[in-house]
């Protein structure tokens, strides 16, 4: 209470801004509620919820969300009161150099603070995610979900079309003349155009169905894709879909087969549309794959693809393929069951749920040895979905399946089984978030634009009064009003004049500038007018202040919307040209500096206009 | 012999004639003109030391006069300079809807002068201190303030005008931290800034005070810290509206009387324009008075009425007397007369002769009537303020 005491004199003495915004206070605020919610995020954080929930909703899950706001307004409230109470803008003290910068600086800081509690709960989830589920400890896994997967469950994208597509025998590949013809023509697909109609003088959109055009592929009429491995002639190809114009409002789709010389050039479904038109056999040594340097490299390929993380890339799955086919031929039956039980372990370890009789399927897979290719593993029956439920309505639980498996001496009848791979993959996308960089870029500039817009309303009721600040909300809401009402009904009226969003843009963005010009020249008559009233003129100034925010935007628009070049090609199609203000415009940095230095501007003017007499 | 030592001499009177209060606010001023800070901090602990012992009265006397002692050995201070702080020329103001206009007000404001404003209400005294201090736009007429304050912006100008608001506005937090914030507003740190807040509590008398809150004090007291937080300020032109309102007699003199001696400050005289209603206190410490009546502005420089007196042949006596207005005129019948006016509690005796008061008061007592007050009104702006028919 001393310290406390001691420092308030310190920062009165020697620090009056500091003292008066109570920004040390505020921050320390801040930090002890950041730290508060920072345990908090850690704490809350638990295995079940990994599994279950992205990251990103903890927040809102856990109840920190609303306390968030209580706290936020709580400490806006009674800042705001201490802030008030005093003013030496409005007692006409004299003010020390940069006061307004280092004011609106100050109010910047302070709720740009209020947001770091957000943060800190969730670099304390974050925290608590790498700690239960580090992403190197998942790493490694990755090999052991992989292999176990194709003993289980939902394998015959991955393990069904790769294992008896490279191992060993490529000629289970279905390949013949007749099967170049794809019959399977995708829904019929539309587009808008625009088009000129001259007898109305109007734009109008046309829908034009999308042609596609079927064709034959015949090997022998397409030499070009031949290609020769050991000595063989073959052509390996990729389907390809590629549109054409017929006219300017109708197009073509029409499905290319491309050859294709090697297999990391099959990406990503490359392998789905994969023909060998080859009647001979390939070794796998053909099909090299893309090495990877390490585990994160890998990680960084998959990431790219959609589907399931842990076989995100082709090329990653034949690299595990690879792998498999050869623990495969070199593994006991002990080995699998290693990998089974070290399967269970990851997913016991993680708590995700599961049902798992890894002897009997190590039975089941052992029982068909003599026939290796694990399709009735992984092949129809034990993916169909139907059959999984028909198995569980037939035997309502697991235990009457087992009583039922123990009298009969079916041994082709699969094991039940059953794992979340859902909660699996909510596991490995969390934890990947986990290890993102710290700080994310896009949530900080959100924060600051958020702590920009209050520090320019709360720095507005430092200079004016609560009266003429309402009166100031409701003039603006006028403005826009009048802004959208002037903008609409031109519009309606002279719909022709401004047909190409060239001119629909300009037409906005200038009326926009000349409002505010119109707003800026009003302050400028106002400030220089002897018997204008204050008032009148607070408010006109208090709005040219707010307006100033958003004005550099506008400008931008506006530069764009004259600088820009559209223009319609030979079918009427508009194609634009975008100047450097488009880009401008869409830098939230760009932005925000705009924005604050045009504020810093303003400030110029407070002084003279505060002091202005009646 | 410089001011300054003339100021200690006449505080050292004081503390001898036993006069200790009015010797230490002396002593305090005295101060404050060094503006040493080694001296803030002996008076700090003077004052201290008198709260912890506050029947010793003697000792305390002794070593203020140590102090005074010390100070008598400074070079003295003071500004020679003594350029008009504020020249205004036919200064007008004109209300459009009530069509009220106030002026043409000229005045020429010196340093170390105070300006009495009266008049009865709605007669424009607030407007006309509001346009002094800028708060409001003259219609005509210029204001002309001294050098250093002309080429300032209107912003910093305003800065060092003071105007203080009949009703003063609700302030937060403890006294003494809201008179260092106003310290360091401008520009005062660190221990100065601490020095020099309680040198100026201890001035205003709110040393017992200085830890409490708005509503904790008294209306004396508030119109003490507003004092007290102007002075900080160290303005040039101090512009009261109605400072005494709400005041009790003491209170009021205490606060006229601080106004006198810290306008004739040797540090920074300043200039103070005063309104209010309490005619015959304003013009004790009053240099000149300005009388508004419907806007119009009648002057009165206390040192040439008292001259042009002298030549008067009038005399006008307020009096309130235990008689009918038929009993007064016969007693006072040998006096020449002129008018006698009644107000349902007062009497006004208006008579054509110089300087009768005496004469008259005798003849009352002679009479036996019972006196409850007499007072010559003659120089008096009070004089103004009597209906004439």
């Amino acid at each position: 209470m001393h310290f406390l005491k001691k420092l308030d004199i310190f920062l009165l003495e020697k620090f009056p801004l500091l003292w008066h915004t109570k920004l040390p206070y505020a921050a320390c605020f801040s930090i002890i509620i950041s730290a508060l919610f920072y345990v908090w995020g850690y704490i809350f954080t638990t295995e079940f919820l990994i599994n279950r929930f992205p990251e990103s909703s903890y927040f809102e899950r856990s109840n920190a969300l609303l306390c968030f706001l209580i706290i936020n307004a709580i400490f806006i409230i009674v800042w705001a009161l201490a802030f008030y109470r005093k003013s030496a803008v409005k007692n006409l003290y004299p003010l020390q150099r940069f006061y307004f910068t280092r004011l609106l600086c100050s109010f910047l800081f302070i709720f740009w603070s209020l947001t770091w509690s957000f943060t800190t709960f969730n670099w304390g989830v974050k925290s608590k995610i790498r700690n239960l589920a580090p992403l190197t400890e998942l790493e490694e896994h990755i090999r052991t979900i992989n292999f176990a997967d194709a003993f289980l469950f939902n394998n015959s994208f991955t393990y069904d079309t790769y294992i008896q597509t490279f191992h060993p025998d490529v000629s289970k590949i279905r390949f013949d003349y007749n099967d170049s013809v794809w019959k399977d023509v995708p829904t019929i697909l539309c587009r808008d155009t625009v088009q000129f109609n001259s007898t109305e003088s109007k734009y109008v959109k046309k829908m034009h169905p999308l042609e596609i055009k079927e064709t034959t592929y015949h090997p022998s009429e397409h030499p070009w894709n031949n290609d020769t491995v050991e000595n063989k002639l073959v052509q390996f190809l990729l389907t390809q879909s590629r549109v054409t114009k017929i006219d300017c409002y109708g197009t073509n789709e029409t499905l290319y087969l491309i050859g294709a010389k090697k297999l990391n050039q099959l990406c990503p479904n490359g392998l789905n549309d994969l023909r060998n038109f080859c009647k001979e056999k390939i070794s796998p040594s053909y099909f090299e794959y893309e090495k990877y340097d390490n585990i994160f490299l890998e990680y960084a390929a998959r990431r790219f693809h959609f589907r399931g993380w842990y076989y995100r890339d082709d090329n990653f799955s034949i690299k595990i393929n690879k792998d498999f086919n050869d623990f495969l031929s070199q593994s006991s039956q002990a080995d699998v069951l290693q990998l089974l039980n070290k399967y269970e372990r990851l997913l016991n370890r993680h708590q995700i749920g599961y049902s798992l009789n890894t002897s009997e399927i190590l039975d089941y897979v052992w029982k068909r040895k003599h026939n290796m290719n694990f399709s009735p593993i992984v092949g129809q029956s034990s993916n169909n979905p139907k059959q999984v439920e028909l198995d569980r309505a037939r035997f309502g639980n697991l235990e009457n399946y087992e009583a039922y498996k123990s009298q009969t001496d079916d041994v082709y009848e699969q094991p039940w089984y059953f794992v979340e791979t859902g909660q699996l993959e909510q596991l490995y996308s969390n934890s990947l978030r986990a290890h993102d960089p710290a700080i994310n870029w896009m949530a900080f500039i959100v924060s600051i634009f958020f702590a920009l817009g209050c520090a320019l309303v709360f720095f507005l009721f430092a200079i004016g009064n609560p009266i003429n600040l309402i009166i100031v909300a409701s003039a603006g809401g006028v403005f826009v009003i009048l802004n959208i009402l002037f903008f609409v009904v031109f519009l309606e009226y002279h719909g022709s004049d401004y047909g190409t969003y060239k001119n629909t843009e300009f037409r906005l963005f200038s009326q926009l500038m000349v409002f505010s010009a119109i707003l800026y020249a009003l302050f400028y008559i106002f400030y220089q007018g002897k018997n204008v009233s204050k008032r009148l003129l607070l408010i006109t100034f208090n709005l040219c202040f707010a307006l100033s925010v958003l004005f550099p935007a506008f400008l931008f628009l506006f530069l764009e919307s004259v600088l820009k070049t559209e223009y319609l090609d030979s079918c009427s199609d508009s194609h634009t040209i975008h100047s450097l203000f488009y880009y401008w415009v869409q830098d939230p940095i760009v932005i925000w500096v705009s924005a604050f230095s045009a504020i810093l501007l303003f400030t110029h003017f407070i002084k003279p206009v505060l002091a202005k007499p009646e | 012999m410089h001011p300054f030592q003339s100021k200690i001499n006449q505080t050292k009177i004081h503390f001898n004639n036993s006069d200790v209060d009015l010797g230490f606010r002396n002593l305090v001023d005295c101060v404050l003109d060094t503006a040493d800070q080694a001296f803030y901090k002996k008076t700090i602990n003077l004052v201290s030391w008198k709260e912890q012992n506050p029947d010793d009265r003697e000792h305390f006397t002794r070593k203020s006069l140590d102090l005074l002692q010390e100070l008598a050995l400074l070079k003295p201070v003071g500004q020679d300079e003594n350029k008009p702080l504020a020249t205004i020329t036919d200064l007008s103001k004109k209300y459009r809807r009530s069509s009220f206009e106030i002026g043409p007000v000229s005045l020429l404001i010196n340093p170390g002068e105070i300006w009495g404003l009266v008049g009865e209400n709605g007669n424009g005294k607030t407007s006309l201190l509001r346009v002094i201090a800028k708060d409001l736009s003259p219609d005509k007429g210029t204001i002309t303030f001294s050098d250093d304050l002309e080429q300032l912006k209107l912003y910093n100008q305003r800065s060092h005008l003071a105007y203080i608001p009949q009703r003063t506005p609700k302030w937060h937090g403890s006294l003494k931290s809201n008179l260092k914030f106003t310290a360091s507003q401008y520009g005062i740190f660190g221990e100065e800034n601490e020095l020099l807040v309680l040198m100026y509590i201890i001035r205003f008398g709110l040393w017992s005070f200085r830890n409490y809150k708005w509503s904790e004090l008294s209306s004396g007291y508030k119109m003490r810290f507003e004092l007290a937080r102007t002075f900080l300020r160290k303005p040039k032109l101090l512009l009261l509206d109605e400072p005494l309102a709400n005041l009790d007699v003491l209170a009021q003199q205490l606060i006229l009387e601080d106004l006198k001696l810290m306008a004739a400050s040797l540090s920074n005289p300043l200039g103070i324009i005063l309104s209010s209603q309490q005619l015959f206190e304003v013009e004790k410490v009053a240099d000149k008075v300005i009388f508004l009546k419907k806007g119009s502005p009648i002057y009165i420089d206390q040192t040439i009425e008292e001259k042009k007196s002298n030549g008067v042949e009038k005399t006008v006596l307020e009096m309130d007397v235990q008689l009918s207005k038929e009993e007064l005129s016969v007693i006072i019948q040998p006096f020449p007369v002129e008018q006698i006016q009644f107000n349902g509690g007062i009497f006004i005796v208006h008579i054509s002769r110089r300087s009768c008061m005496n004469e008259i008061l005798q003849k009352l007592i002679d009479s036996k009537v019972q006196i409850t007050y007499i007072r010559d009104i003659s120089k008096s702006s009070r004089r103004f303020f009597i209906q004439t028919t």
